[in-house]
């Protein structure tokens, strides 16, 4: 490649000395000779070369006078100095004034080597300028697209540079946004991260906190507001940089549901509360309807016809109906009321309360009612009693012909839920009812055969689900049925004799 | 006495008392405020006797059970008679302010007709003839002065 040079010299011989050493050193050169500042200008307003050499000693000019042109008027333009002088001084002021290198007339075998060096130099510091801007350039491009609001700010909050983003978030003008502080965005009332950052000396990670700025208009925006500390290599802080996004909707839409929710459970509540009070206070009517049906069957039975007779027998049965679904209401309502604490209780204990309360039928139906490795578990004593209660009671209620025989096990899951079957040899469920007999007064058999209110097993899954269970039937017609279903054990795998005593479980009567 | 607004349950409690002298001498209110001014002996009741117990319903017009138990435990002279709850709840939150409220006890009224007539036999057995009751009558005639 062809190097252009510039010769700033008085003497066409000593040009011509400097061109064979530098031809001889294999460079391809063009020159072009000034030798007075008006020259210099002249070619200087069109600085297409890549070097200049410079003699110190000009006739009524001065070498380093040239230099200093050269430096003004084109300053990426490197300089090499070509001096007869032996003194230190002129290489000294040369060096000061930015000449690149310095070749004494004596030593010209040096010269090729100092435009080189002098070139490349120069070349390369153009290279990594180039790749600077380049790389400002596409940072300066992140930046400013950037969907997030970013600011660089002073070590006390005052904005030094701000992103589009950001000013379309708050609504000022970067111009406007210069000078103020991150304290004068805050909507009143609103905490302040930047104080608590600027109290800790330490450079990074980020705080994050989700705050609330005030638009230009007035209206409050949601942002989500990442602070860190920004540090000078010495370690001195020289400000941060934050970056807020705009969550106004993501808020928004938190709040509706935290409404939804509130809406949801109070409307739940309400229901339960409902349904509470509704077979509460049922109860009080429907005994006097039963006393006083009772009293008139005893005081005037067989006084009256045959047919009043039966029609109070059938007020009667029915009443004592109503009874049972408003009791098993009531229960069913009461499940999940307030105030009924979870504790660490003995399910064996519980099954063992539940089979005692059944005696009774367990002795009348001849039934064999077994169990196998009952865990101790975190739960409601009462409740795991009625559960049990009520599986077992409906083993026992829907038997087959042959003596029943109940089979009560549990066994521990992967995921650490305790499994639990309660197994029958009775007449069993189609698959296509294995839903709805979970459902609230929901009956298979008509109550000519079986007696009962429906209510039994919806209890059940609602005592199961309280406790983050879930209770399913797995049977099939003739084949007896298993109830299955799942407790899951925060407390973890306890061994029995390390409950309290009054935890092991309750007894229920009723 | 009798707190009891529901006539049926009045009549229920008084088929329930066996014939004697809890049956000749009951009186009733029917609801929280007229109890009070019965205790109190006030406008139509100047006249009334200090009951020697109290058969008391919860839900009541006007005063409930608890209020009608919390106002008289107040007072120095009714403090000491004798209050059955008798009501139609078993629910644990009735049963605790019941107690709350210094009841002497608490009791469900049974939806079985046999079990109602033997509930009330046995408060009747139980209050005005096995236990000793603050200077009442039954006191008077067994320890005469």
């Amino acid at each position: 490649m062809k190097l252009r040079v510039l010769f700033v010299e008085d003497d066409p011989a000593d040009m011509d000395l400097a061109l064979h050493h530098l031809r001889k050193a294999g460079l391809e050169i063009s020159a072009r000779r000034v030798q007075n500042p008006e020259d210099l200008d002249r070619q200087l307003e069109n600085p297409d070369f890549d070097l200049a050499l410079c003699d110190f000693r000009l006739p009524g000019w001065n070498g380093l006078d040239a230099l200093r042109q050269l430096r003004g008027k084109a300053p990426q333009l490197p300089v090499v100095m070509l001096t007869g002088e032996t003194t230190e001084e002129p290489v000294l002021q040369g060096r000061k004034l930015g000449a690149a290198d310095l070749v004494h007339k004596d030593r010209m075998q040096l010269l090729p080597a100092a435009v080189e060096n002098a070139v490349q130099s120069r070349r390369s510091l153009e290279a990594s300028k180039e790749a600077l801007e380049a790389s400002e350039d596409r940072f300066r491009n992140i930046f400013d697209q950037a969907p997030t609001g970013i600011a660089l700010a002073g070590a006390d909050g005052a904005l030094q540079q701000v992103n589009p983003a950001f000013c379309r978030i708050v609504g000022y003008s970067a111009v406007e946004l210069l000078k103020m502080r991150w304290d004068h965005l805050l909507a009143p009332g609103s905490d302040n991260p930047f104080l608590t950052l600027s109290a800790i000396d330490e450079p990074g990670p980020a705080l994050q906190a989700d705050v609330q700025f005030l638009h230009r208009n007035g209206m409050v925006v949601d942002v989500q507001w990442n602070l860190c500390r920004l540090r000078y290599s010495q370690g001195k802080p020289i400000g941060h940089i934050g970056q807020i996004s705009d969550i106004t909707q993501r808020k928004q839409a938190e709040k509706k549901l935290q409404q939804y929710a509130m809406i949801l459970d109070r409307s739940n509540r309400d229901l339960q509360d409902f349904a509470y009070v509704a077979s509460h206070d049922l109860q009080e009517p429907l005994r006097m309807v039963k006393s006083y049906l009772e009293l008139l069957s005893r005081r005037y039975q067989g006084k009256l016809d045959q047919e009043a007779d039966e029609f109070i027998g059938y007020a009667v049965d029915g009443a004592k109906r109503m009874q049972n679904l408003i009791s098993g209401l009531l229960a069913y309502s009461r499940i999940n009321m307030p105030g009924k604490a979870m504790s660490l209780v003995d399910s064996e204990h519980c099954f063992l309360t539940a089979l005692a309360n059944l005696e009774s039928v367990v002795r009348d139906s001849g039934a064999a009612v077994t169990h196998q490795g009952l865990p101790a578990l975190t739960g409601d004593p009462m409740q795991l009693t009625q559960l049990f209660q009520n599986l077992l009671a409906n083993s026992l209620k829907f038997r087959s012909e042959q003596a029943p025989r109940v089979h009560v096990t549990a066994e521990r899951e992967e995921d650490g839920e305790w499994r639990f079957c309660v197994q029958d040899n009775g007449i069993g469920i189609d698959a296509q009812f294995h839903e709805r007999v979970f459902g609230m007064f929901q009956r298979l058999n008509g109550p000519a055969r079986y007696a009962g209110s429906g209510i039994g097993l919806a209890l059940c899954q609602r005592i199961v689900e309280r406790h983050g269970g879930r209770i399913w039937v797995e049977s099939k017609p003739e084949q007896g049925a298993a109830f299955c279903f799942t407790l899951p054990d925060h407390a973890g795998p306890k061994r029995r004799q390390d409950l309290p005593q009054a935890d092991r479980g309750g007894s229920l009567t009723s | 006495m009798i707190v009891e607004d529901n006539p049926a349950d009045v009549r229920l409690l008084r088929l329930a008392l066996r014939e004697g002298p809890a049956r000749k001498r009951l009186h009733v209110a029917t609801d929280g405020m007229m109890a009070l001014e019965f205790l109190a002996r006030q406008g139509p009741f100047e006249d009334a006797p200090v009951p020697d117990l109290i058969l008391l319903d919860l839900n009541l017009p006007r005063r409930n059970g608890c209020e009608v138990l919390v106002e008289m435990r107040g007072q120095k002279a009714l403090r000491r008679i004798p209050a059955v709850v008798f009501s139609n709840s078993a629910a644990p939150d009735d049963i605790e302010s019941a107690y709350q409220a210094q009841a002497n006890c608490f009791v469900t009224k049974p939806s079985d007709l046999d079990d109602y007539f033997a509930v009330v036999r046995h408060i009747e057995d139980f209050w005005l003839t096995t236990a000793h009751l603050p200077n009442s009558r039954a006191e008077f005639l067994r320890f005469p002065r």
